[in-house]
């Protein structure tokens, strides 16, 4: 560990220590805010009624899911080649992060299933491939936290994302050329191109938030991280008397 | 280099010879215990038969592919290739094609036999051969790569299905669809060709990415 | 030729294995490492060879630093012979001393021809093992396997006497669970190795049998 790059760690926990600790209040009201909207303020859908309202929470997850994949996965290709430390943390927490926006996806594209289709479950394209984004989350964090050396764990998880990356548009295809050959129940999709500019606008609010929450919750990690990984050093040491 | 590696762990095998049969047993009783559970209904069989195959060959991979690599860490070997000029990715690559030997030959062979349990005709167990022979590689290549990347860990079997599996998707349902789609005489489907690029895809990068894993594992 | 340790620290689990430790040794320079069990020896010798990352500090060849360029040329200078004996309990003698050559004297030009004008049986009779040649080595005893594996030093490129040979030997508890007869003959071939100019840096936590200790041109000791 040389100087500066503990320099660099010292730097980004002051600078962000202190403009981050008020925001979650603001992001809690930014949701709560962007929930009246889509509930009770945008229109209703004369297709599907009340219950395409979902579709505000679920389709900004799943953009997230496969968002936080992509950050998850450049940043260990980042730490592979240049080994950045800010990096490590990134991609390390970027995983529990995915898997809680796929969570997210999933359990509200089964509610919005059930009226929808009639049954919760459909093997529907997009909700396999979601599903197995899942697992592929899932596979990394267990990876992760079973390796005892957390350096060497990092790095190797790294291996996995990358390749995982690789392996997303594979999988996407493989499961939408599954799709069509089997027919699934699948007639209506979620979203039709329709979508009028009141519907789209409370989404792309819900995204943008759902973004700072990304944002937010990555530089809290950081945070933690940083104080977990240089518990040794003096600056932390300062820090906690 | 390549070569060199291949006769040793073939004559490996050879002194080993349990280690050819094990993934056949393993193979032929599961073959077997599917007809008890899902009742002896030869259509239904005949349906479901190939989609059988592919999950137990899954399995096999697994298995087979978890060890793989234990007696060289066990006995410092993997120690010795990283200390000496020996191209990695080389003997990664020989690595990958004696472990598919050992475990997928003797099954492609007896795999006539077994599908005379199941009345299976003779054009789906081409069919069925084909896609065994152009994804298992793939399979294993994939295990294998996954077994280094837990190589340091205490042994423990579940770990590596729930890491690799998802990987395994893509040339599951391929092989699937290809089998599937084949039953009307055209043998050759486009889902082949995509199992053959997978294949190409994942024996070109494959040797490489393990011996970067394996420069990371073994440190300590 | 020299290989220099420049202040190097190294962790293991979190654990501080290595402290700050820098030396510098010359062709035929003998160091030995001495320390009590889990002070660092096997981890110094394994970062000495690349095996596990330093944290700090820098080893250099030559006065070069230890980087990707020159990783090539440390492989080609460097033989590790760990803890871990790399013999196959399914092979014979003779095929496992085949392939451990094989390995060491591995280069993508050069490794046919040095490699052919090799005796196995001549090499098993340094260690007095010609008689095991087409014996399972799973049917021998520890020690027999030992002396087996250290049979690597008498490897075609494995001498100092060539300069691009490997001449730095990291050497893992070389004399450990070996009768006094073979620790002679090791001991022996270690002295003819600093002779033509070889480097050795030896790990041990036993006795060094004394007619041998003018050997030892360095001295280390980890517990400290």
């Amino acid at each position: 560990m040389n100087i500066k790059r503990f320099g660099n760690l010292k730097f980004f926990y002051n600078s962000f220590i202190t403009l981050f600790s008020y925001l979650p209040i603001l992001v809690l009201i930014g949701f709560i805010a962007g929930i009246y909207w889509s509930l009770f303020i945008a229109p209703i859908d004369y297709l599907q009624g009340h219950s395409y309202r979902i579709m505000f929470v679920h389709v900004p997850a799943a953009w997230m899911s496969l968002q936080t994949y992509v950050v998850m996965a450049v940043s260990a290709f980042i730490v592979l080649v240049w080994k950045v430390k800010i990096m490590e943390i990134i991609s390390v927490q970027c995983a529990p992060l995915g898997a809680l926006f796929t969570f997210i996806a999933l359990i509200t594209g089964m509610i919005w299933g059930k009226p929808t289709w009639g049954t919760y479950w459909v093997w529907d394209a997009r909700l396999t491939s979601e599903l197995i984004l899942f697992f592929l989350y899932i596979g990394i964090m267990v990876l992760y936290a079973s390796i005892q050396d957390k350096r060497q764990a990092v790095k190797v998880t790294s291996i996995l994302s990358i390749v995982g990356l690789i392996n997303i548009p594979i999988i996407h295809f493989s499961v939408e050329w599954w799709n069509t050959l089997h027919q699934g129940p699948t007639v209506t999709k979620f979203d039709k191109p329709s979508a009028h500019i009141t519907m789209l606008l409370p989404l792309f609010y819900m995204f943008a938030m759902y973004q700072v929450y990304f944002i937010l919750t990555i530089v809290k990690r950081i945070k933690l991280g940083i104080i977990e990984r240089d518990s040794q050093s003096n600056w932390i040491k300062e820090l906690s008397k | 280099m390549i070569l060199d590696t291949l006769k040793k762990d073939f004559l490996l095998f050879y002194r080993n010879k349990t280690s050819i049969l094990l993934p056949l047993l393993f193979f032929f009783l599961i073959v077997s215990i599917f007809p008890l559970v899902l009742g002896p209904d030869v259509n239904l069989l005949m349906k479901i038969m190939p989609g059988i195959i592919w999950i137990i060959s899954i399995l096999t991979t697994l298995l087979s592919s978890h060890n793989f690599f234990y007696d060289d860490l066990d006995s410092g070997i993997l120690d010795l290739y990283l200390t000496s000029k020996v191209p990695l990715s080389s003997m990664f690559f020989s690595k990958i094609i004696s472990c598919w030997v050992v475990t997928f030959v003797p099954l492609l062979i007896f795999l006539p036999i077994i599908s005379i349990m199941y009345s299976l005709d003779a054009f789906v167990l081409m069919i069925l051969l084909i896609t065994l022979f152009v994804g298992t590689p793939t399979l294993i290549g994939i295990g294998l790569f996954g077994s280094l990347l837990i190589i340091s860990l205490p042994r423990n079997n579940i770990l590596l299905p729930i890491i690799i599996l998802p990987f395994y998707i893509p040339v599951l349902v391929f092989a699937a669809d290809s089998i599937s789609i084949a039953s009307s005489m055209h043998i050759i489907s486009p889902q082949l060709y995509i199992l053959v690029a997978l294949l190409v895809l994942a024996l070109a990068f494959l040797p490489y990415l393990m011996s970067l894993t394996l420069k990371i594992t073994i440190n300590n | 030729m020299y290989l220099t340790a420049d202040s190097i620290t190294c962790y293991r689990n979190k654990q501080k294995v290595l402290d700050n430790l820098s030396f510098t040794l010359n062709s035929g320079d003998f160091m030995l490492v001495t320390g009590n069990n889990g002070s660092g020896k096997s981890t110094l010798l394994r970062c000495l060879c690349n095996l596990c990352p330093i944290e700090n500090g820098e080893i250099r060849f030559d006065n070069r630093m230890k980087s990707d360029e020159i990783e090539d040329e440390f492989k080609n200078r460097i033989l590790y012979l760990g803890h871990k004996n790399c013999i196959n309990d399914d092979l014979t003698c003779a095929e496992n001393l085949k392939f451990l050559f094989y390995i060491d004297c591995y280069d993508s030009d050069t490794s046919k021809d040095k490699f052919k004008d090799f005796d196995s049986k001549k090499i098993l009779s340094a260690l007095g093992l010609s008689e095991y040649s087409n014996r399972k080595v799973s049917t021998l005893s520890e020690g027999t396997k030992k002396k087996l594996s250290l049979l690597r030093l008498w490897a075609p490129r494995n001498n100092a006497i060539e300069s691009n040979n490997k001449s730095i030997w990291l050497l893992d508890e070389p004399l450990n669970s070996l009768d006094t007869a073979s620790k002679k003959i090791i001991l022996k071939r270690m002295l003819s190795h600093t002779e033509y100019g070889g480097i050795i840096v030896c790990a041990s936590h036993i006795e060094f049998p004394d007619e041998f200790s003018f050997l030892i041109t360095k001295n280390i000791d980890l517990s400290k």
